[in-house]
Parts: structure tokens; sequence; C-alpha cells
């Protein structure tokens, strides 16, 4: 029955008629035959009962004389007829007067059939009154041959018909069964490429045409709304660009805006914190007026930190930060970063862990890793309890990258704020406390590694600590050009005051110059972002040695050399040229134009301690192995 | 199947009836015989009486009167049959049928009396039909046989079916 079910309904339509079919053959052959038969028999029997008649008159006389032979003689007559098989008469006192039989007559009847033969008796007559009896045995032989080639004919005909009826029900059923095959087959098909385009050609207006037709009218309906659909989505596509265009022109200009803005702020900034300096260096100076001039400066050099980080923010937010990637040894970077910042470490009494880094190298931006770097060590030392302790470490990790992390034994941060201490000017609150910063340092750290394509994270928990890491493509490290790590650090021997001046214009140079000049608490160092102040700083206040940029805004640091060497003080002043124009012919001429030393970037701290010893005061400064 | 074997079975023992089993004497077929010709002749229209139809018998055959005499009453030609014995005198007298017995001596005169009349003249007579009388019975080995004179019969405008002649031994046209 399942199966039954599952046939194709042309097939069952088939099936049906094939069946209907079979039932109105069966019944119209059996009647036809029926009735064949009975005619027939009827007909034998009328022909039989008139030739008996015939032969009765005929036998009357012999029968009445009671002649044998005569009436044999007319018997034999039915040789003519086959149907007859065999004849008798018999007198009305019970004799036999005659017989007739057919010679062939012994065929044995169909055993399915009926009798294969039947009898008849025809009464003799003579004068009203019966003389005998003519006796005549019928073959229904004739009867069954014609019912047999009829029921073969029939046959052969209702299964002509049949088939027939088939191949129509066949067609009949294609008729219903193609437009739903039609129907399906292009649903299939829309649903699979959704192309609501397609319609289904109708060719009737029955019932499956009327359907045909609402689907169309639905992939119509559907086609539509797609249209309106996608004009729509355009629409707003177009809106949202606009709108994007209109963001992005916005912030740029904002961008913009700050890095003027703290370009122009930087000029005067500068100039108020070197004449602060030279002022508190003033010996005349009472002690009231040189705390006073202290704290201008302090709050001076707290306001260019903040415009410069608000500037390199702006700079790599409108993408113009350039980085000059190249392969970083962790341990120098390490090295450098630790040795600013020990002298706070040891004022607060931590407890500094490192691991050994040699051979361990990224790709990276130099000074802008040592910043980030720094930022995170800085953070450290600033957020961490008193004989707290710091650990950095390095870890490897897959695709071939280095994460190296700083964990501090902190107060730690809550992890609902972890993602707010990444943005700018969010401190957590620590603008209350008396810790010094701005809010700026881990948004420039990321945003400086994310640009060098690394990744920056935390982890931490409240009142035991955070650890902060710094993850980068791995390097490897050229061993030749590995210089020989002295772990070395400036040393100033006590009693010796002298005051420096760094002319240099990028803001992160002076800050790491400032930063390896607080380990040097007998010099002083005094910056300068133009040639201009950096005059005007030295002509009130001669230093003891000068360090140049050499590409500076307005003039070069050549010509500035130029300029300082024509004033009275500064004829014999030392000059350290700090210039990332490395090139040996760079290097020459530098020497060739009067400055004593010419240092590359990044600087080598090691150079620089030993170039500022042998220039400053050759033997009073010595070099100390750091532990 | 049955039908069929009866027939045979009747076919092989039970052979046609005959006479000269001594069931029944010459007489009587005699008698029968010719109560049976009537059946077989036509007589010219408005010849028969209405009722019955008359049968005389000529010369003293006593068997054959009893004989005869036992068919009075039945019917032929839709008419009852009645028996007369008649005289040579009486001759051709009232009569349709005409039965000579063989010991009548002067059957040619007797014949010759009845001339033309529409009656259907039957002896057992030698030579009967020669002396155009209509139909001669004679037995051969006790079997009873005819010969009829069509010639005769007509002349007196009698016709006999041909049924009946068939069956006659010989016929004189
Ligand atoms: N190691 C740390 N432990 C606890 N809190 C920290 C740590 N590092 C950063 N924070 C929190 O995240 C805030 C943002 O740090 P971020 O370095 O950006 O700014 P800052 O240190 O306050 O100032 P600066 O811009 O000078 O670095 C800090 O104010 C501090 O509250
Ligand atoms: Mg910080």
């Amino acid at each position: 029955m399942r199966r039954l079910l599952s046939l194709p309904i042309r097939y069952k339509l088939m099936l049906l008629a094939g069946f209907v079919l079979t039932g109105a053959m069966l019944s119209v052959i059996s009647f036809s035959i029926f009735n064949e038969y009975h005619e027939r028999r009827y007909a034998i029997e009328e022909r039989a009962g008139m030739i008996g008649g015939v032969l009765a008159a005929n036998v009357m006389s012999a029968v009445l004389f009671s002649d044998a032979s005569d009436a044999s003689k007319t018997l034999h007559s039915l040789i003519n007829v086959p149907d007859i098989r065999a004849a008798r008469i018999m007198t009305s006192v019970g004799n036999t007067l005659a017989t007739y039989t057919t010679s062939r007559h012994e065929f044995s009847p169909p055993d399915w059939a009926m009798p294969a033969r039947f009898e008849i008796r025809v009464p003799i007559m003579s004068e009203n009154a019966k003389i005998g009896t003519l006796f005549l045995v019928v073959s229904n032989a004739s009867l069954w041959q014609a019912l047999r080639t009829n029921a073969q004919r029939t046959t052969v005909l209702m299964a002509l018909l049949m088939l027939l009826a088939l191949a129509a029900a066949s067609k009949v059923g294609r008729y219903i069964t193609d437009p739903i095959e039609i129907l399906a087959k292009t649903a299939r098909h829309i649903s699979s490429t959704r192309n609501y385009q397609l319609r289904v050609t109708n060719y009737a207006d029955d019932e499956l045409g009327h359907l045909i037709d609402d689907f169309n009218t639905m992939l119509e309906e559907i086609e539509l709304r797609d249209t309106q659909l996608e004009t729509n989505i355009e629409q707003r596509t177009v809106q949202l660009r606009q709108a994007k265009e209109q963001a992005e022109t916005a912030n740029r200009a904002k961008s913009e805006f700050l890095s003027r803005m703290s370009h122009e702020l930087r000029t005067p900034l500068n100039s108020i914190l070197g004449f602060s300096q030279v002022m508190a260096g003033d010996p005349a100076l009472d002690e009231d007026h040189r705390d006073s001039t202290n704290e201008i400066f302090k709050a001076g050099r707290h306001l260019l930190e903040l415009v410069n980080e608000v500037l390199d923010l702006a700079k790599i937010e409108s993408g113009r930060l350039q980085l000059s990637m190249e392969t970083v040894p962790l341990e120098d970077v390490v090295m450098e970063c630790f040795a600013l910042i020990e002298p706070l470490a040891i004022k607060r009494n931590l407890n500094i862990e490192r691991p050994n880094m040699s051979h361990m190298a990224v790709r990276a931006d130099r000074i802008r890793l040592k910043e980030a770097l720094l930022n995170l060590i800085s953070n450290a030392v600033k957020y961490n309890r008193d004989h707290g302790h710091i650990r950095l470490s390095i870890e490897s990790r897959l695709e071939h990258r280095l994460r190296i992390v700083v964990s501090d034994s902190g107060h730690g941060i809550p992890e609902d704020k972890l993602d707010d201490i990444f943005l700018p000017f969010n401190r957590l609150n620590a603008e209350f406390s008396d810790i010094e910063g701005t809010g700026i340092g881990l948004t420039i750290t990321r945003r400086l590694i994310e640009t060098m394509g690394g990744t920056v994270g935390v982890h931490s928990v409240v009142d035991k600590g955070s650890s902060f890491w710094i993850e980068l493509p791995a390097s490897t490290v050229d061993e030749v050009t590995q210089p020989e790590q002295v772990k070395k650090r400036l040393h100033a021997r006590p009693g010796l005051q002298c005051t420096v001046l760094y002319v240099e214009d990028n803001p992160a140079n002076v800050k790491l110059m400032v930063r390896i000049f607080r380990s040097l608490p007998y010099i002083q160092l005094i910056t300068a972002n133009t040639p201009e102040i950096g005059l005007q700083l030295a002509r009130a206040n001669p230093p003891a040695l000068v360090m140049l940029d050499i590409n500076l805004p307005g003039m070069d640091g050549y010509e500035l050399l130029g300029r300082i060497r024509a004033e009275s003080w500064g004829k014999n002043l030392p000059a350290i040229a700090i210039s990332a124009n490395a090139m040996q012919c760079d290097i020459e001429r530098g020497n060739s134009a009067g400055f004593e030393a010419y240092l590359t970037k990044p600087v080598d701290l090691n150079q620089l301690n030993d170039t500022l010893v042998g220039l400053l005061d050759p033997g009073s400064m010595a070099t100390e192995e750091m532990t | 199947m049955k039908t069929y074997l009866r027939v045979l079975l009747l076919l092989f023992f039970c052979p046609a009836w005959s006479l000269g089993q001594g069931m029944v004497s010459e007489s009587a077929v005699k008698a029968a015989f010719i109560y049976n010709f009537i059946k077989f002749v036509e007589w010219p229209a408005n010849t028969l009486p209405t009722g019955h139809i008359r049968l005389c018998l000529v010369g003293h055959d006593d068997k054959l009167q009893v004989a005869i005499e036992q068919m009075v009453g039945k019917e032929a030609q839709g008419r009852i049959l009645e028996i007369a014995n008649v005289q040579r005198s009486d001759l051709p007298g009232n009569c349709q049928v005409l039965v000579i017995s063989s010991n009548e001596d002067r059957v040619a005169e007797i014949l010759r009396m009845v001339g033309e009349a529409p009656k259907l003249t039957i002896s057992d007579a030698a030579d009967f039909i020669d002396d155009h009388g209509m139909i001669g019975l004679n037995s051969v080995d006790h079997k009873v046989q005819f010969d009829i004179n069509v010639n005769s019969a007509r002349r007196a405008h009698l016709k006999i079916s041909a049924q009946l002649l068939k069956l006659a031994r010989r016929v004189v046209q």
C-alpha cells in the first residue's frame, strides 16, 4: 500500500484505468460469450429442429409402412448436416426403425465445457397422431469453436483497446502531472538559485492552470519585493557611506586640529621649560623663588608631556606615524627600560625579576617598542605597592610570536574596567591620587603595537596584581650586529654640577633622553625642540655640552653648530651630533663639521655614557658594573 | 455420452422391425397397409363425403375382412373409416376405396365397371396393377410389399403422394 502511494500520479491514473478497463472488459467478454452461447445454441437448436421436422415428415411414410431401408436412406441425408452427429427413429410401440451415425463422432468433448452435444426429439406425426419419434444428437462443437474464436478475437481486441486506453491514460496523466512536475522543478530551482525572475508557462485553463497562474503571481510579488528591498538597501548603503565619510572627515579635522594645536603649544612650552630651568640654576636665586621656579618647571613639563602624547595619538590616528621596522633584540630594549625605571623602583623598594633574554628578538620599530614597554613597566612601578615586585617574562606563542609579559603585585584592575583603561584619558580614579600620569599611556601603547602588527592585552586580579602583555612577531637576532652587552649605567661623580643642552624636535627622543638623564642627578638636562629656542637658552645659560639633532626644523644641526661656534661661549663647547643618518659619509661630515662625537639613533647607552664621560670631564667619571 | 451410447446399442441390438416374426398376421399387415394408403392419396375436390370415408370390400377373404374391420373407426384424411361389403352387381357403388380380395376371379371386369370413377382400387391379386388396378399388394417371404400404377390413379383423378411412391416396389407410370 505504501509502495502504491508513493507511485507517481501518472502511474496511479494508469493503474486505475487498467483496473477499470480490465473489469469492464471481463464483464463485456463474459457477457458477449454468454450471449453468443445462447444465441448460437438457440440457432443450432432451431436449425436442428427444422431439419428434424423435415426429416420427421419425410420418414413419416416409412414409419407408417415400417420401411427401415427407406427410413435409413432418409436419415442418411443428414450427412450434409455436420452438426447432427447421430439420429434414430423410434416407432410409437418402442421399436427402433432406423439409425444414423457419423463416422467422426468419436471426438471427445472439451472437458471444461458444457456437454459437447445435446439431444432433441421430434415427433413423427401422421393424421394428427404420433406414430414415432425422431431423435437427433446435435454437436456443440461448432458452437464451442465459434465461441473460442470469438473469445480469442474479443480478447485480442480488448487487449488492443486496453493498450490504447492505457496510452490514453498515460497521456491524460501527463496533462495532469507535467504541469505539476514543471511547477515542482521550478520551485526547486528557485529555492536553490534564488532566481525569482523565472516563470512557469501555462498551457491549460483548469485547476492546475490556475495553480500555475497563482504561482507566477506569487513569484512576481516576491521579485517586486526583492527589487524594492534592493533599492532600499542601496539607498541605505549610500546614506551610510556618506555618514561614514562625514564622520571620517570630522575625525580627520579633529586630529588635524589637535596636532596643529599641540605643535603650536609645544614651542612656547619649551621656552617656559628651558627658561625656568635656567632660572632654577641661577645661584643668586633665593630658596623661595627656586621652589616656585621648580613648580613652574614641573607643571610645564607635565603639560608638555600631555601635549606630546596628544600629538602622538593624533599622529597615530591620522596614520601619519612613520615606523621603521627592524629586528629588535629584546635584551637591549628591556635593559634600557629598566635602566630608566630603576631609580624609581629603588625608591619604592620594588623587587625586579627578569629572565635571560639573549638571542630573543621581535620585529618592531625600536623606539616605539621601547616607548610601549616603558609605559607598561612604569605603570607596573607606579601602580605597585611598596616592597612589591615586578616580573618580566617572555613566552613563545603560536605562529612564531613572542609575548612580553609585565606582571606586578599592585592593587589590580576590576574585570569590568579592563577595557576602559585603554581609552584615552581614562585613569580609573588615579587622577585623584598623587600618582603622576595623563591617562593616555596605554592608549598609545595599544595603538603603537597594533600599528606594528602586534597585540596588547591584560589580565588582572584585584588586590593581587596585573599582567600586561605585548605580543609581536618573533625574529632572529643577527649575531654579528648584536653589540656586546655591557651592563653599565651612567654614573656621575658627586660634586660636579653641570648643564647639558639637547636640541631635538622629536618628542619621543626628548622623552627618552630625559629619562636617561634622570639617573644622572648631577647633570641638568635642558631640552629645546627648535634651534632658535636652543640658541636662546644657551645664550641665557651657556651649557657644558650640547647634543644636537641633525634634522631640525628651520635650520639643520650643522648650521646650528655654526651659530653656536660663532658665539663667544660656544667656541670650545663640546658638541655631540645625534642623528638617524647613519651612513659613513654622514658620520665623516659630522666629524669634519666640528662635532666632537657623532652618535646614531637609536642611541646606545654605553656609547653615550662613554662619550659623555670623555667629553665632560676626562678621568672624573667612571663606568660601573650594574648588578 | 449416454445418448450416444444408447444410439449405438440400439443400432446393434434392435434391428429394424420386420414382418415374418410370426407376431402379426399377414392379413393384419395388409389391413394396416390399406388403411395407411388412404392417407397418401388425394381425391378430387368434393368427391370425399364429409365425416367419413367408405371402404368397400369385394370378394370373400374373411381373414382380410376381419383385419380391415379392425381399422374401422380410425381416422384418415380427417374422416372416420367405414367399411361395407359390396356385391359385384352394386358396383361402382358409393365408396371411395375399393379393396378387391385375391380370390375374386373377375378382377378385370370389376375394374372395368369402376372405370374412371374416383375410387382408389387396392388388391392383393397378382398382376393387379397390370390390369389397371392402382395399388397391388403382394407378400414376398412374409414381407408385404406394394406396387403402384400411377397411370390408373391419374385416370381416376387420384393423386398418390410421392412419399408412398418412394416406398413402392414397382411404380407404373
Ligand atoms: N599595572 C597597573 N596596575 C593597576 N592599574 C593600572 C596598571 N596600569 C595601568 N593602570 C590603570 O590604568 C590607567 C591608565 O593607564 P595609562 O598608562 O594609560 O595612564 P597613566 O599611567 O595614568 O598615565 P600615562 O599616560 O602617563 O601613562 C591608570 O591610570 C591606572 O589606573
Ligand atoms: Mg602610564
